[in-house]
């Protein structure tokens, strides 16, 4: 079995060598490189049911804006929130993210096995309607981490001045907020049992963010786990 | 045994566990719980400071961190409270302020020439003669200055900040603090109680209220024990609210961490701080509170003294003698300072257990033997001789009243009242959501003693313990006419120092409305602000962020051997070498472009989308330049200029379809560009929608004679020949499988083409760039490269040839501006400006040699600057000293010379050259 590098795919995560220094082991995932785990499958699972960081950065995703999206996006059978700072989870496990009025963030499943965004930009490229919004290259202009486990809400504090709390910002609710000095997009959306935290923040800030992060969970014992953990809750979880 | 003052009991201290530490590098051993203060009190050592203006020996007064005078050093921390830090094995603490040993301090002379530093003496001393102040006096003073040391190799702590939200928070765990957040989680709020001390109680746990303590424990433990069991109320001890702030927001400080608290409302229960009365010798140590004598009883099992006389102004001070004799203590007598005797049951109790209670008494002055009290001089009604009767005794309790704990809620906006019958203030004015609990509401708080103030024509009677001021300088400053407490405090200092003002306002408050014939409530306090207690830098500090911005091709240039510097938030490599060899570098990158290719990486220069119907009308109105007609996959120049016609930012507009712009803008420009966009689309309301995508992308400029060689091996879906792709051009094709887009430019003066690409495929892009272009000698180049290659070219960069000021016109730019559009932005001032031309232009010179010339060196004219230079480098292109500069306008015009003046003072001679210095046939870029 050959060892997936991510130096030779041309997605690249903006991190992807620190994953590499921490023993990750890839998968591809599409034409993206995952880390699917760090060596330590069982641990990484339980990790991740306290307080863990898997980085997403590479799995596909893209963004619609200004006049006609919203409307556009329905059209194609989008479900969409009602009012911005909402997620609609789709029926293939994407999510359509309402950043405000006119805009929308299409994340695809953590697993990356929905084509929900390959289909709506292509779909966009071809359509000739006026107006359907524009497009938005959400995969490059912001990273992906996503943050799970129990202790999420007491390290999110460290950073983030927005009450994250369980009983505060329940499942699908959206902040759009500063985290550790850089401007993020917070999602929630549970992983099986263990409560999630999609963040997306400046791709050029990554490098710096996600090293952050880990020095902030340290003190709940928290650290960098892989996808394959974010199966396993999922399969424990039933969702 | 821990000290020879150990009596059982104490609620913090465990007797089981001894610990050892030094004091002035003596040993000492106190309890597990002990703090520094009541450990040495169980020692007998009474000094622990010398005071700051006067060196005077002190000690415990307050027993709860209000004031300086139990501050003291430790290893690598200064001016550590001694009444709350507790001991750990081997620590080692220090007095402070003194000169030779705590106990022999050198500096005490200054105590003796007291007289010579009245109120405010500063002002008026060390200026005469000329110079005194900088030769004789400063380095004394600075000598003088200060409490404690700072330690510069002290170890580096860890210190962090944390948010955090509740429905109520309730500062102080007494009994009012405890009673309220029940009540609130009772009515279902999320509670956080925060309590100073380390454990929850308050007063409950030393004060004496009745006769019997049983009750006292009894209601504390119940209370207690209802909060631990309510899931809804988080306990934080140890923790002091430290600043109150807009709509609740309170810094909360535990430990080495800052909670920055958001609670829906406030409750203060923050108690009481009780007051001292005002008497010569009133700062010996062995004077102390009587809530001192009492935590030092009740909380840490110590006998605060042998030999008792406490001084009663409230009926207080009864409760206080009851506790001192059930320590063991001998009680000497009660000064009661009140004309009638007391009727509270506890004084009852005490004249039936037989201490001696002298009614209706004064205090004359307390008196010191080796820097410890030794007796205190009374005088009783009718008792008309010089020295009234001198007690005994090794310990002063006094108990003249309280003054509410009003920090925070004179910081949430409310005020003081003073009731003039009861000698006391009470908080009202406070906004919605801020409530006041217990002696903080003035709830069951007694009425105060009204004038415990006894001047002494020996002076050493202190209002302010931590500045050393008497009641003569109190007096003394309204005397000199400062009659409002403001004034009173910045001219004497007067609650300046770490108590602010907890035992000195009262006192001041009192001082200044009898001298100025007015009413305490009239006069009031100083505005208390944040924070109540002092606060370490580290806190404040906390967690440190400082984002970074990286491209993707950043680890490359590393690898590449890239000295890295920032712009902005990015980091951009400076040029790849070794700093020794710096210039040698930056010439091999400038050589390798103009004679073969070069790679640098611009993914920092911001990219923004207009989209829309609109689109070529809003860039009409945002930039200086014509974009209407402007052909698809055609670039053309943009010009920013603002309100004021001064040129902001610049870069190339691409224009990709009728309704699509993607325009480039500096690095550190593009988020101003972007928000200016928005802000000015507001209000026009055009329909165009305006997307920030720098960070999306990662771009590299190819250029050089052989840059095609790069490329065509890599580009699929358009021709890189000079058919294909014309000079100005702009197309979105793939290279490397990666979808790009590639504009061809001139900013170097080469051929040159930008590629940009997703920001997630860039380093892939870099790394097959690099592959391919080995063959043709393609090696990376710099900023530092960069900025020589467009000088030899005489092009700008924005923010560095251009002030907040430089127009167009300045920069002979004019061929940028559409003079015939209708509007847009600046161009009403650049009318106005052009009719009355500035003084300077921008220039290009060149100088012989290579003198140090630096950016920002001055162009004079006649003795006067008349201009800068902005921009200097030597170019290797041209093997000469070039650079551009603002210079008269007369002298802008080749082959004029002007004189430099050099960072050294030297002058130099630069002749005037016509740009662009290099290639003026702009030849080389279109090929």
């Amino acid at each position: 079995m050959t060892t997936i590098q991510p130096s030779a795919y041309r997605i690249r995560s903006p991190v992807y060598r620190r994953l590499e220094a921490a023993g990750a082991v890839f998968a591809a995932v599409g034409e993206a490189v995952v880390a699917a785990n760090f060596g330590d499958r069982a641990g990484e699972t339980r990790t991740a049911r306290t307080l863990g960081v898997v980085d997403l950065s590479c799995l596909p995703r893209i963004g619609f804006k200004g006049r006609g999206a919203v409307e556009w996006l329905t059209a194609q059978h989008v479900g969409m929130p009602d009012t911005p700072n909402r997620a609609a989870p789709q029926a293939d496990g994407a999510r359509a993210v309402r950043l405000s009025a006119s805009e929308v963030l299409i994340l695809p499943d953590r697993a990356g096995r929905s084509g929900l965004a390959a289909d709506l930009e292509g779909a966009w490229q071809r359509e000739t309607l006026q107006p359907r919004g524009y497009l938005l290259m959400r995969a490059d202009t912001h990273a992906w981490f996503c943050v799970t486990g129990t202790a999420a809400p007491a390290f999110f504090a460290k950073l983030c001045a927005v009450d994250l709390r369980a009983d505060r910002f329940g499942r699908n609710a959206v902040a759009q907020t500063i985290l550790a000095q850089v401007g993020a997009i917070i999602v929630r959306g549970d992983v099986g049992p263990a409560p999630a935290f999609d963040v997306l923040a400046d791709w050029a800030a990554a490098d710096y963010l996600l090293p952050v992060l880990i020095d902030a969970m340290a003190e709940f014992g928290g650290r960098l786990i892989g996808l394959d953990a974010l199966a396993a809750l999922v399969a424990d979880g039933g969702t | 045994m821990s000290g020879v003052n150990r009596i059982p009991g104490g609620l913090l201290v465990d007797a089981a566990r001894p610990v050892r530490f030094t004091f002035e590098g003596r040993a000492y051993d106190g309890l597990a719980g002990d703090t520094i203060a009541s450990a040495l009190a169980a020692n007998d050592v009474r000094v622990l400071s010398r005071s700051f203006k006067y060196h005077r020996p002190r000690g415990i007064h307050s027993m709860a961190a209000w004031d300086a005078n139990a501050l003291v050093q430790l290893p690598g921390e200064p001016n550590v409270p001694a009444e709350r830090t507790p001991i750990v094995p081997g620590l080692a603490v220090r007095g402070q302020n003194y000169r030779g040993s705590l106990a022999h301090d050198r500096d005490a002379w200054l105590g003796r020439f007291a007289r010579f530093m009245p109120v405010g003496f500063y002002y008026r001393a060390f200026f005469k003669p000329h110079g005194a102040w900088q030769r004789f006096w400063e380095p004394r003073v600075r000598a003088l200055a200060g409490l404690g040391a700072v330690a510069l190799d002290a170890p580096h702590g860890h210190f962090d900040k944390v948010h955090n939200f509740c429905d109520v928070a309730v500062i102080g765990g007494g009994r009012a603090g405890l009673s309220a957040a029940l009540a609130a989680a009772g009515a279902g709020d999320q509670v956080l109680l925060v309590d100073h001390n380390p454990v929850l109680g308050g007063a409950l746990n030393y004060g004496r209220a009745a006769v019997e303590r049983a009750a006292t424990h009894a209601e504390r433990d119940r209370l207690v024990g209802a909060v631990g069991g309510v899931r809804r109320i988080t306990v934080m001890t140890g923790a002091v609210a430290n600043g109150y702030f807009a709509d609740h927001w309170l810094a909360i400080i535990q430990g080495s961490r800052l909670h920055r608290v958001r609670a829906g409302r406030v409750v203060l229960a923050t108690g009481a701080i009780e007051q001292p009365a005002v008497f010569r010798g009133n700062d010996i140590p062995g004077v102390m509170l009587g809530s001192a004598a009492q935590r030092l009883i009740r909380l840490y099992g110590v006998r605060p003294g042998r030999t008792a006389v406490v001084v009663a102004g409230t009926d207080d001070g009864y409760g206080v003698a009851l506790d001192l004799l059930d320590a063991g203590a001998t009680v000497s007598a009660i000064v009661e300072l009140r004309p009638e005797p007391s009727r509270d049951p506890r004084a009852v109790a005490a004249a039936g257990r037989n201490i001696r209670i002298v009614n209706d008494a004064s205090i004359i002055a307390a008196e010191a033997v080796d820097g410890h009290l030794a007796a205190i001089a009374i005088r009783r009604q009718g008792d008309n001789t010089r020295h009234g009767e001198a007690i005994v005794c090794d310990l002063a309790a006094v108990s003249v009243g309280r003054l509410p704990a009003y920090q925070l809620a004179l910081q949430a906006g409310g005020r003081l009242d003073y009731d003039d019958a009861r000698a006391h203030f009470s908080i009202a004015g406070l906004p919605p959501g801020v409530t006041l609990a217990g002696w903080t509401a003035g709830e069951d708080i007694g009425a105060n003693h009204p004038w415990p103030i006894y001047p002494h024509p020996d002076g050493k009677a202190f209002v302010d313990f931590d500045e050393d001021l008497q009641i003569d300088d109190i007096e003394n400053a309204v005397a000199e006419g400062y009659r409002e407490i403001e004034l009173v405090k910045r001219f004497s200092t007067v609650g300046m120092g770490p108590s602010q003002g907890r035992h000195s306002a009262l006192t001041a408050a009192r001082l200044v409305a009898k001298e100025t014939g007015r009413r305490v409530g009239d006069v009031g306090v100083t505005t208390a602000r944040p924070p109540v207690v002092g606060e370490k830098l580290g806190v404040l500090a906390g967690r440190g962020f400082d984002p970074e911005r990286k491209t993707a091709m950043h680890h490359r240039h590393l690898e590449a051997g890239a000295q890295m510097m920032t712009a902005g938030a990015w980091w951009r490599p400076a040029y790849y070498g070794v700093l020794a060899h710096r210039a040698d570098a930056i010439a091999r990158e400038v050589r390798a472009v103009r004679t073969a290719v070069g790679m640098i990486d611009v993914s920092t220069l911001g990219g923004l989308e207009i989209r829309g119907p609109d689109a070529a009308e809003f860039m009409n109105r945002m930039y200086t330049f014509t974009y209407t007609k402007q052909a698809v996959n055609r670039l053309r120049y943009v010009l920013m200029v603002n309100e004021s016609g001064a040129i902001i930012d610049d870069g190339v507009a691409c224009r990709f379809g009728d309704d699509h712009f993607y325009v480039t803008t500096t690095t550190t420009g593009s988020d101003r560009v972007y928000q200016t966009m928005l802000w000015w689309n507001a209000k026009w309301r055009l329909d165009v929608d305006i997307a920030n995508a720098t960070a999306a992308f990662a771009g590299v400029n190819i250029a050089g004679p052989r840059a095609r060689d790069v490329l065509a091996p890599l580009v699929e879906g358009c021709g890189v020949d000079a058919g294909a792709f014309p000079y100005l051009g702009a197309f979105e094709a793939r290279i490397a499988g990666i979808p790009a887009r590639f504009l061809r430019v001139g900013f170097v003066g080469e051929l040159g083409f930008e590629v940009h690409v997703p920001a997630s495929q860039g380093e892939a892009l870099w790394d097959a760039l690099m592959d391919t272009g080995r063959g043709a000698g393609l090696v990376p180049f710099g900023v530092e490269a960069q900025r020589v290659l467009r000088l030899e070219k005489g092009h700008i960069i924005v923010g560095q040839d251009t002030d907040a000021m430089t127009t167009p016109e300045e920069a002979d730019m004019l061929w940028a501006i559409a003079a015939k559009k209708p509007f847009f932005i600046g161009k009403r001032a650049l009318v106005i400006r052009d009719k009355h031309l500035s003084r300077r232009k921008l220039v290009g010179f060149a100088v012989a040699g290579a003198p140090p010339l630096q950016e920002s060196n001055l162009v004079l004219k006649g003795g006067n600057a008349v201009g800068f230079v902005t921009s200097v480098a030597w170019s290797p292109t041209l093997n000469r000293t070039i650079g551009l500069a603002y210079a008269a306008r007369e002298d802008a015009a080749p082959d004029r010379s002007l004189v430099i003046r050099l960072d050294d003072g030297r002058d130099v001679r630069a002749t005037v050259v016509k740009l662009p210095f290099y290639d003026p046939d702009a030849a080389r870029q279109a090929l």
